[in-house]
């Protein structure tokens, strides 16, 4: 009987694996998903939670419109999937809720990546940066600068213009220290801190991404990115439970990064007139 | 209480050139007893004599009768310890104690009583050590009120429940109501009343009889601490139209005392102002309320979180997850300590 056993063995483990490969490839690669996506399909629209006070990412108009970076990159990322976008303006307390309660479909609204919340919610990849610029004069390029040793090397002995009491100022403070030591030149404001760099005042600055940007749209070819201090990621939230939209909103992303769309979009909202690396 | 993690060390006194200086602490998700330590001295090395704490009832009871005091201890033997001043924040409704869809904010009236159980017991717990106890926070917000309508009469009634429990657990303690949030909400709005009319509203209930300061939360948004008050403003002065109901009440022996409050000073948040303008507004309200009889601390929002917000609230903070003194704390502490 064993002998008689072994070849129907063979061909049930073998009917088995067969069937487990045609399960993992079939298209159904995620088993437990909500149907979010087809539901948004079906609908045709794409609800996308925010809190629109955080200009010149999403604010509203005069007419109450909502307008800005992140409401035109949801509306591409609806176009993508074949909808439209439709955007619910909340408070940011209660953005996670109203994912959680399946009352909007994806939030964006500069988000950062939140370690704690990885149960509840799926990230996307980031779409802008926001985090601290180190910037000098155009006209000072210095394009070698990728280790703490070069970061060191640019401020020793120099002078170094903040906003007063920002985290620019903060990051400052911590980099001078035994083995570099310069000048914190403390300003009003992030911009007039960029407009004594550009003067000659100082001879480096240290700035959101954001400011840095939008001063270089007043300001055409004045500054030099040489690298960024800190990171502030920016990255779109959905539920767990959808996955399948997750990867929908993942490869949107992509999509629009390489056909150059998120480089339009800061263009259109910041600047790009800047130098970098 | 044992303190190996932790010792509390030699006992301290808070030096302070401004005795009305309080911050919000945010130690309720703390887990490290090192951490806390070091939160409570930064505060008192900032100069600041008063905290603000929330001892959530979830976490303190989360089966009916079973209490774990253990982290509410560690917080309250090192705050006493550095010399600083308690004000417990009481609230949120343990999972058994409410219907299984609701949120932590519900609380039904038949449960009132298991709250003034837990309020007594907290008072009876920090006799001699907490003088300070609010009950609950922004009763004026729907989110803070189970999602359901707000409600002044229920919260007077909640007022007088827990009010009365913690009396008779320590005839000494100073129980603080409100805690209401700012906002302009307009009549019949579904999510807030505006803060006037609840504290009219919750007079007329006859509140006044259930507590003895009137915890007030006073948020600056983009206008500098002087702005003067209007009924159609959220500024930092609005302290002042609450103080105004108090007197047309004839309550005006009734202090105020500000448990939250203050400037975020976010980039791109449009409630937001600049950090050098957030650094002078804070310095400015601490100047302006030392000179208020009828207002005996402002503790305001807040001193650091456990971790980051990643967003706009961290903007709120004096000190990051990495206790690196931001700027405004190191202001303050050059104000504030003699």
């Amino acid at each position: 009987m064993k002998r008689l056993a072994r070849p129907w063995m063979i061909v049930l483990l073998l009917g088995t694996f067969i069937a487990v490969l045609v399960l993992l490839f079939s298209g159904l690669p995620y088993p437990k998903d909500d149907g979010a996506l087809e539901r948004i399909r079906v609908r045709g629209i794409l609800r996308v939670g925010m809190d629109a006070s955080f200009p010149p990412f999403a604010w509203l108009d005069t007419d109450g419109t909502p307008i800005g970076y992140e409401v035109e990159l949801a509306e591409y990322i609806a176009a993508h999937m074949g909808v439209r976008a439709q955007i619910i303006n909340l408070a940011f307390e209660g953005l996670y809720d109203a994912l959680d309660a399946g009352r909007v479909d994806m939030i964006i609204s500069e988000l950062t990546y939140d370690a704690r919340r990885t149960r509840e919610v799926l990230y996307s990849q980031p779409y802008f940066d926001a985090g601290q610029l180190l910037v000098t004069r155009a006209s000072t390029k210095d394009d070698g600068v990728l280790e703490t040793d070069d970061i060191n090397r640019l401020l020793d002995g120099g002078r170094v213009a903040v906003e007063w009491g920002s985290t620019g100022d903060m990051k400052a403070r911590q980099l001078r220290g035994n083995t570099v030591q310069y000048t914190v030149l403390a300003y009003p404001s992030a911009e007039e801190a960029l407009v004594a760099l550009a003067a000659g005042e100082a001879d480096v600055a240290i700035a959101d991404a954001v400011s840095v940007y939008q001063f270089a749209k007043s300001h055409p070819n004045a500054l030099h990115i040489v690298c960024y201090l800190t990171h502030e990621p920016y990255v779109i939230a959905t539920s767990a439970r959808s996955p399948r939209l997750a990867a929908a909103i993942r490869a949107a992303l992509e999509t629009l990064a390489h056909s150059g769309v998120l480089d339009r979009l800061r263009e259109r909202w910041l600047s790009a007139a800047l130098t970098s690396p | 209480m044992a303190h190996t993690d932790a010792p509390l060390g030699p006992p301290h006194q808070v030096r302070t050139t401004n005795p009305k200086i309080g911050i919000h602490t945010r130690l309720t998700d703390e887990v490290e007893a090192a951490k806390i330590r070091r939160t409570l001295e930064m505060v008192r090395e900032m100069g600041a004599r008063w905290i603000v704490e929330y001892f959530p009832w979830a976490y303190i009871e989360p089966l009916s009768g079973l209490q774990d005091w253990k982290h509410a201890d560690l917080v309250v033997d090192h705050a006493v310890h550095q010399g600083l001043t308690v004000v417990a924040r009481l609230g949120m409704v343990p999972q058994w104690a409410r219907p299984a869809d609701s949120i932590s904010s519900f609380l039904d009236e038949e449960h009132y009583p298991d709250f003034a159980r837990f309020v007594g017991d907290f008072v009876s717990r920090y006799k001699g050590r907490i003088h300070y106890i609010i009950v609950w926070n922004e009763p004026n917000l729907s989110l803070e009120w189970g999602f359901r309508p707000v409600n002044p009469d229920a919260y007077t009634h909640l007022l007088q429940t827990a009010y009365q429990a913690a009396k008779a657990a320590n005839p000494q303690i100073k129980v603080l109501a409100g805690a209401l949030a700012p906002t302009l909400a307009p009549p019949g709005d579904a999510w807030a009343m505006n803060d006037l009319d609840y504290l009219r509203a919750m007079l007329d209930a006859g509140a006044a009889d259930y507590f003895d300061a009137l915890a007030v939360h006073a948020y600056g948004w983009t206008y500098p601490a002087d702005s003067p008050p209007d009924p159609h403003v959220v500024n930092f002065r609005r302290v002042e139209l609450l103080r105004r109901v108090l007197v047309e009440y004839g309550e005006a022996d009734k202090p105020i005392m500000i448990t939250e409050g203050g400037w975020n000073d976010h980039p791109r948040w449009t409630r937001a102002v600049k950090p050098a303008q957030r650094i002078q507004y804070t310095l400015q309200a601490y100047q302006m309320a030392a000179r208020w009889d009828w207002c005996a601390a402002v503790v305001l929002w807040a001193f650091r979180y456990p971790w980051p917000a990643g967003s706009y609230l961290d903007y709120y903070t004096f000190v990051t997850p990495g206790f690196d003194p931001k700027p405004i704390y190191l202001e303050v502490q050059r104000y504030a300590t003699p």
